[in-house]
């Protein structure tokens, strides 16, 4: 039996409810690519606790996530698989691009087998500068990427 | 000490005079612990059966470097009972680059000349399975070679971006065959390891065959440093063992000052060997992060990465860089410690002896982990030297190989410390020789901050250009993972003419199929949370 | 007619109420789990979503109700979109003869012992029926070690039991609870646990592993290397089996304050609130919940302490170690009880 609502009334209960809860609850998939990896997980360690108090876990599976936090460099071999896993994950998704080396391929800009960022491949709504990045700087684009969320700023 | 240095310089003119004698080659004892020698491809194999029967059992490196109108393949062989390291160079004809395989003399050759094959185009006769290794099947051309250039305008991207699909050959049964099945582990896993594929064929749950897939992060690193002037490659070492960057930093930095003749001011190499032990402990304090990880104990990741911390903390006062810091620099150290610093180490050295108690509770009365990691992964001490084994993996096997005490760098001689062994080799000692090791850093540590000197940490006469004269050189470290080394190449230019990475991770990862077999999948996995590798070291 | 519509009334009030004490109790053990593992990490949990992030499972409950369904292609519909229904449903089961004071309870069958053994074996087939419906080989494997591990622990599981019917001489919840319902010397109570403290081990390791928490947590583990059964599932269903999963986790603690550790009684508290009325109900309710929650607490410093176990030292422990101690502790009981 379906319920067909007019789309206002179910984009205006999407943004006012949904939305207010889906920044505290991202689920990020376990994804570090290279050295931006071990960042995130010192991001995710007792000292920063990033992940947790934003009620973010884990989940080893890209049906269960909603967030992927893109930590290293994407070479040509391995863009296939990142290619996969993102349409493998249910909407609504978020990504995360961390590093330099997936917001633009980084210092290996000129090699022969790095993709030159990985919004070549998946739309990406928020990028994190360093090389790697300091913790507090994963911090603040979580935190971006919530009021991103909450403003109904994502793009889709 | 006098003698030891007269009687280790003889050992090389001895082995010289021997090889230039009988296979008709030109043999030279550059330095302690160096004999170069150069022979033509006709009496390349015999000169490698002379030498392997001589005693040189441990295949260090195999290279491959386009000369312009030929191709060379350098060949590094170490001999432990007189500590000598002998450097093979033959020469091949550009338009047929063949050479005989060494794989039936030393297995540890297997992966090198793969490499080598993949990275120049030089075929090895008689390798059981010649085929690219870091780069997909499909690719064409040959990264390496001179006339491969890298991408002019990366900033104009044009078109979809290119995407490389990996086949994985996997030999299909007889049709109807229920025996056996083929299970694709990663690259993408929750394990803390990388992008590693292992493909298993598995006969219910025994392991019968593992294949690792490797390559996903391959960034071509060594061709973009033919790219780069001589300091801009010392941040890209950093992202090769992305774990332990100051060990890769210096490696490098010893290759380039060998070269260059430069001589390091006291002040910088007892700072230097103090660093790289702080980084030892790190490193290892990942290791066992990322080993309880595994086994399904969060606490214990949390634990040690709450202490790794600490170590990093020292590292940022350092140089401003929590993970890759761009410090040990050609010539010295880029500046000064701070002030206070060494009050600081010696904080932390009273600190973490009481927080290692809480690790050996945690783990040794624990029933359970014991009975997982007892008798899981027993690696022959003989297996282990054939296959190029290097590092805590082979002390683990019972071994006592270690750089620091074989071919001393740096201030090395001035310290007392043990070379750690353990005798069963399984994946339990693995782990305990990697706590042992953070107490003989600890010591060592303890030994330089009492004795260190003032004075400057760079040496005068470093020039603002780096231009080293033609030459090469091979440095090799004792990084946390096992033998780190780096064949420089300079053609008299401000960039290096060849950069090569002898990776420990890439050699003790290819040992691992040859161990694990006959295994459960369990078993396997914590097994290879054992090798402790690092993506960004094997891909390079 | 008006007994039956009396009846089914009444049923119907017990299962609601049931299915409320479960919410509520899984709804808050998202959060206590999340906390407590995370002090034993030395660090904070959620504490952002609402005062120390307390809403934080109301947050997860909201974004998984409005993820995007996916069923793979090849799968098999029927069974794939069955399999979490019957996960839940096969999960609350057990649930109806458990009571959580004297008469507060949604069934009081004579055989209530009996229906939990019978009833907590079929969750099984729910699992088999998620690895089977997700058509990926290694889901199917996941599931298939998961079930072997819950039917490894349930025989040892049911033998904990019987020692205590025997004791009790009947088979239902309340009446193992009124039997441990006195204490001697009025201070130390007469729990089973001090009469059966073998079939308490047993027992105590066997809910762990049926519940699929560390040391035995095999069905997560296998999302290492292989995938679990419930890869496959996003959303709403995914959540269904989260759901079912913590279920598990109260009614294996519930089941365990029931049968050892004396239920709703307290020594000295329980017959001074004899004599409130109404009010006795709501302390015993208290009392019961508060043990509860001691269970749950410890399992969860267990998860934060343990490592995993492997699959045959699990499946090994399960036949060769625990069965051979349940039926010792059966015949032992058989024995002391004939003597007397």
């Amino acid at each position: 039996m379906e319920v067909k609502l007019p789309k206002v009334i179910l984009t205006k209960l999407d943004r006012l409810v949904f939305d207010q809860a889906r920044p505290y609850t991202m689920w990020p998939l376990t994804f570090g690519l290279a050295c931006c990896a071990i960042e995130m997980m010192a991001t995710g360690c007792s000292r920063y606790d990033a992940f947790e108090r934003f009620g973010m876990l884990f989940r080893a599976t890209p049906r269960q996530a909603d967030l992927m936090i893109v930590a290293g460099t994407v070479t040509k071999k391995m863009a296939p698989n990142v290619k996969r896993l993102y349409e493998q994950m249910p909407e609504p998704k978020y990504v995360i691009a961390m590093g330099e080396c997936a917001i633009s391929g980084g210092p290996f800009y000129d090699s022969y087998s790095v993709l030159n960022g990985v919004d070549e491949i998946i739309p990406v709504d928020v990028y994190v500068p360093g090389c790697p990045p300091r913790p507090e700087m994963l911090i603040d684009a979580i935190v971006k990427l919530q009021r991103k969320i909450k403003e109904g700023r994502i793009e889709r | 000490m006098e003698e030891a240095k007269q009687h280790v310089l003889e050992a090389e003119q001895r082995l010289a005079q021997e090889l230039a004698g009988k296979f008709n080659a030109s043999a030279e004892a550059k330095r302690r612990h160096r004999v170069e020698v150069s022979v033509e491809r006709g009496s390349f194999f015999p000169l490698m059966e002379h030498l392997k029967s001589t005693g040189f059992d441990h295949l260090s490196c195999i290279t491959g470097v386009d000369l312009g109108e030929s191709l060379e393949a350098v060949y590094h062989l170490w001999r432990q009972g007189d500590r000598v390291l002998a450097e093979v160079h033959v020469e091949l004809p550009r338009e047929q680059p063949e050479i005989e395989s060494v794989v039936s003399l030393w297995r540890a050759a297997d992966w090198h000349e793969r490499e080598t094959y993949d990275m120049l185009g030089i075929v090895f006769r008689g390798h059981p399975d010649l085929r690219r290794i870091l780069l997909p099947e499909s690719f064409q051309g040959y990264p390496l070679r001179r006339d491969f250039k890298l991408n002019p305008q990366p900033w104009y991207r044009e078109g979809k971006a290119e995407l490389w699909e990996t086949e994985v050959k996997v030999e299909e049964g007889e049709a109807g065959e229920t025996e056996t099945m083929v299970l694709n582990i990663g690259p993408q896993h929750p394990s803390t390891h990388g992008v590693c594929r292992l493909v298993t064929t598995l006969s219910g749950e025994t392991v019968l065959k593992v294949d690792p897939v490797i390559g996903y992060l391959h960034r071509g690193i060594e061709k973009i440093c033919e790219n780069r002037t001589y300091p801009q490659i010392v941040p890209l070492t950093d992202r090769l063992d992305y774990i332990s960057a100051m060990a890769n930093n210096w490696g490098y930095a010893l290759a380039v000052e060998e070269l260059m003749g430069i001589k390091v001011p006291e002040r910088a190499e007892y700072l230097r060997v103090i660093l790289a032990e702080l980084q030892r402990i790190a490193n290892h304090l990942m290791f066992i992060a990322a080993f309880g990880a595994d086994l399904g104990a969060w606490t214990v990741m949390m634990y040690g990465f709450r202490e790794r911390e600490m170590v990093l903390d020292l590292m940022e006062q350092v140089s401003g860089q929590r993970l890759l810091y761009n410090y040990i620099t050609i010539g010295g150290l880029r500046e000064d410690v701070p002030q206070g610093w060494e009050d600081n180490v010696r904080i932390f050295l009273q600190e973490l002896p009481k927080r290692l108690k809480d690790y050996k509770t945690y783990f040794f009365n624990n029933e359970i982990f014991l009975r997982r990691c007892r008798g899981v992964g027993v690696l022959e001490p003989e297996l282990a030297i054939e296959l190029g084994v290097t590092g805590p993996m082979l002390r683990a096997s019972g071994v006592p190989r270690d750089l620091r005490r074989d071919e001393p760098y740096s201030v090395y001689p001035k310290f007392d410390f043990e070379v750690v062994t353990e005798q069963e080799g399984d994946t339990l000692a693995r782990f305990v020789i990697r706590l042992r090791e953070i107490e003989e850093s600890l010591r060592i540590i303890e030994q330089a901050i009492d004795d260190l000197p003032e004075g400057e940490v760079m040496a005068e006469k470093v020039p603002k250009v780096i231009r080293p004269p033609k030459g090469h050189a091979y440095s090799r470290v004792e990084s946390p993972k096992g033998e780190l080394a780096f064949y420089v190449v300079s053609d008299g230019s401000p960039k290096p003419y060849r950069v090569r990475i002898r990776s420990p991770a890439f050699c003790n990862l290819s040992a691992f199929p040859h161990y694990c077999t006959g295994e459960i999948i369990p078993d396997m996995i914590i097994n290879f949370a054992s090798v402790d590798i690092v993506m960004g070291e094997i891909d390079r | 007619m008006s007994e039956l519509i009396w009846s089914i009334a009444k049923a119907l009030v017990g299962v609601v109420a049931v299915i409320l004490f479960l919410s509520l109790n899984v709804l808050f053990l998202t959060w206590l789990e999340r906390k407590v593992i995370a002090r034993i990490h030395v660090r904070y949990g959620p504490n952002r979503a609402g005062p120390f992030g307390l809403l934080q499972p109301i947050a997860d409950m909201l974004k998984l109700l409005t993820k995007e369904d996916i069923v793979p292609e090849k799968a098999d519909r029927l069974v794939f979109n069955l399999a979490p229904v019957m996960a839940f449903l096969f999960a609350l089961l057990p649930a109806v003869t458990i009571g959580i004071g004297s008469g507060l309870i949604a069934a009081d069958l004579p055989a209530g012992v009996l229906y939990i053994a019978a009833v907590s074996s079929l969750s099984t087939i729910a699992v088999l029926m998620a690895a089977w419906g997700s058509n990926n080989k290694y889901s199917l494997l996941g599931g298939m070690r998961t079930a072997a591990q819950s039917l490894s622990y349930e025989i040892p599981l049911v033998l904990s039991m019987l020692g205590i019917v025997a004791i009790v001489g009947s088979l239902s919840t309340q009446d193992i609870v009124e039997a441990q319902s006195s204490a001697w010397f009025g201070i130390i109570p007469k729990w089973f646990i001090f009469y059966q403290p073998l079939a308490f081990i047993v027992f105590l390791s066997a809910v762990v592993a049926e519940m699929g928490r560390i040391p035995f947590d095999l069905p997560e583990s296998e999302s290492e290397l292989v995938a679990g059964f419930h890869t496959e599932y996003s959303g709403m269903k995914f959540a269904m089996f989260m759901f079912a999963e913590y279920i598990h986790f109260v009614v294996g603690s519930a089941l365990l304050v029931t049968l050892f550790l004396g239920g709703w009684y307290l020594p000295v508290i329980s017959p001074l609130a004899e004599n409130l009325g109404v009010l006795k109900y709501l302390v015993q309710v208290a009392i019961f919940v508060a043990k509860m929650y001691v269970v749950i607490f410890f399992l969860m410093w267990v998860r934060g302490t343990l490592t995993r176990t492997k699959v045959n030292d699990m499946l090994g422990f399960g036949w060769k170690g625990l069965l051979p101690l349940a039926l010792l502790n059966v015949v032992v009981t058989g024995v002391v009880l004939t003597l007397r």
